[in-house]
């Protein structure tokens, strides 16, 4: 069920409203039903695998509670971790090793030797599997005890905001919500609804009209030059952002509307003046996901080799995370693109600090942010792209630089629809901190709500004509 | 070693890492306080710690501070075995 749909809609605002009927305490009872008949909707085998990642780790962690021995403790932990890792494989990475297989073999000059049937990708589970091995690990390093209530861990795994695209909760903050759910007061229920809207208009609005130009160019790479070229890639990083933004925001106002708080995923990633940064502002519940589970303990389990540790742990947090993002070689080159960048600036960090001196500091900024939105949006190319050999193309079309080509294009598009929209674009980008301050601000001015409100339905409506299409992050 | 001594050892070592004399941790110190404070520098802080107070720090012990209180009462437990 996406989120931009009535159906959606009025199930959210049901629950919302029956939870009036019950104690704080039993409110959890309606939103695990909720939950569950929400995921039911992609399926019973689903959500049968839902069943069991949530009670494997339920019990593993209840196994972790009850060991003392370190050793002991650890082969429980790797046991969880196995098993779950296991379960996502057999689901999303299969066809990346028929991909592997395939390759050799057509290297080697003789038929596959192996395919594995593919089983059908089960909604959110990138994400769930996150979350819920995230909470294994807070027990393990008795970050928080084992929970015991069965229901309250069931709904932290199943919640329905969170559980096709994140943000990925962690047990210390979700789990005690649970106990006593207070209902949410009138301003923050208009916050939600506010941020929900600025979410619907981020997607259809942004995002989608984005996507028509974007997929365009994609389908046919060859056709356009290095200058159409580097403007859709410009295009693609402002609609994934828009995108993915929406969908957090859509899911952070569904659960304010029912009482319960899930963290931000974005802070404004394109004012990020180096990649380091960058990864500090964008999809913030996986970064700081795979920073305290992986790329932390990594980092100390070989702290005597001093600056190799950290070259260590960069390259294997950002091969994983690649590598989480789908079984496609272009993800894990994106992990390692990003690794070579971070320890990069790593080791450039006193340089860049000595020409930052050296420069006024608006221009070392301005720079600074628009050097990282370059390379960002040449990165993306890996997450567009639909394999190696279109990355391959694309980078020889942007060796064939045509600025003519650019205009050309645009009147071709209707050029001042192209102008509007990257004026728009413009806009967006440079008020999106002051909007989301707007939004997230419960004491605003009620009237001056009800005129961005206006404006945002009128938008969104104009957006709905146009068409719609689904979520990017939803295929990971 | 007291506490007190534990505690402004800690101090010259963060003053160290960060070559700021003027820095003064308190207990609830954390990350964001103080800034540059990453974790290329969180692990020289631990390896600085080690080197003053001749003990070992495991990673199962660093995902457990959260602030230079939980440092200071792992370092006492430490000096104490």
């Amino acid at each position: 069920m996406v989120f931009q749909s009535w159906f959606y809609f009025l199930f959210l605002l049901g629950l919302s409203g029956a939870q009036i009927f019950l104690l704080p305490t039993q409110r959890w009872i309606l939103l695990l039903l909720g939950s569950f008949f929400f995921y039911s909707l992609t399926g019973w085998q689903p959500t049968i695998l839902l069943l069991f990642t949530i009670i494997i780790t339920f019990g593993s962690a209840l196994w972790l509670g009850n060991e003392k021995n370190q050793g002991r403790r650890y082969k429980i932990l790797l046991l969880s971790v196995t098993a779950q890792i296991l379960l996502l494989s057999a689901f999303k990475y299969l066809g990346f090793f028929n991909d592997l297989v395939s390759g050799i073999s057509h290297w080697m000059q003789s038929p596959s030797w192996v395919q594995l049937p593919l089983l059908m990708l089960p909604l959110g589970i990138s994400f769930y599997t996150f979350q819920s091995m995230g909470y294994v690990f807070d027990v393990y390093y008795n970050i928080r005890k084992p929970e015991r209530h069965f229901g309250h861990y069931a709904l932290f795994v199943s919640f329905f905001p969170q559980i096709q695209s994140g943000p990925i909760g962690r047990s210390k903050e979700m789990l005690p919500q649970w106990k006593s759910i207070t209902l949410p007061q009138w301003e923050m229920i208009r916050m939600a609804l506010l941020l929900f809207l600025w979410g619907v208009l981020k997607k259809f609005v942004i995002a989608d009209r984005l996507g028509i130009y974007v997929d365009e160019v994609y389908d046919s790479p060859q056709q356009f030059s290095g200058a159409v070229w580097m403007l859709i890639l410009f295009l693609y990083t402002i609609q994934l952002y828009a995108d993915f933004s929406a969908y957090s925001d859509m899911a952070i106002a569904s659960a304010q509307v029912l009482g319960i708080r899930i963290p931000e995923n974005f802070l404004f990633p394109y004012k990020a003046n180096n990649i380091t940064d960058f990864w500090r502002r964008w999809h913030l519940s996986l970064s700081g996901w795979l920073r305290d589970y992986i790329y932390t303990p990594l980092l100390f389990a070989k702290k005597k080799w001093k600056k190799w540790a950290v070259v260590y742990a960069i390259a294997v947090t950002f091969i994983i995370c690649g590598i989480w993002h789908g079984p496609k070689m272009t993800f894990v080159l994106f992990g390692i693109v990003q690794a070579i960048l971070l320890i990069f600036e790593m080791q450039t960090k006193e340089w860049r600090a000595r020409l930052s001196n050296q420069l006024p500091s608006w221009m070392y900024q301005s720079l600074s942010v628009a050097i990282t939105f370059v390379a960002i949006s040449l990165c993306f190319i890996l997450f567009r792209a639909e394999g190696l050999q279109q990355v391959k193309e694309i980078f020889i079309q942007l060796s064939q630089w045509e600025y003519s080509s650019v205009i050309d294009y645009v009147r071709e598009k209707n050029g001042s629809i192209i102008i509007g929209l990257l004026f728009f674009l413009g806009l967006f980008l440079f008020y999106d901190e002051k909007i989301s301050s707007v939004i997230r601000n419960q004491k605003e001015n009620p009237k001056k709500l009800g005129l961005y409100l206006s404006f945002m339905v009128v938008v969104i409506l104009i957006g709905m004509v146009i068409g719609k299409e689904q979520f990017i992050y939803f295929q990971f | 070693m007291n506490n007190e001594q534990i505690f402004e050892k800690v101090n010259g070592v963060f003053r160290t890492i960060f070559k700021d004399d003027t820095i003064l941790v308190t207990r609830e110190t954390t990350a964001k306080d103080i800034a540059g404070w990453d974790s290329i520098t969180h692990l020289d802080i631990i390896t600085g710690m080690e080197e003053a107070f001749q003990v070992e720090i495991t990673g199962f012990e660093v995902m457990n501070l959260n602030n230079v209180g939980d440092l200071l009462d792992l370092l006492a437990q430490k000096m104490s075995e």
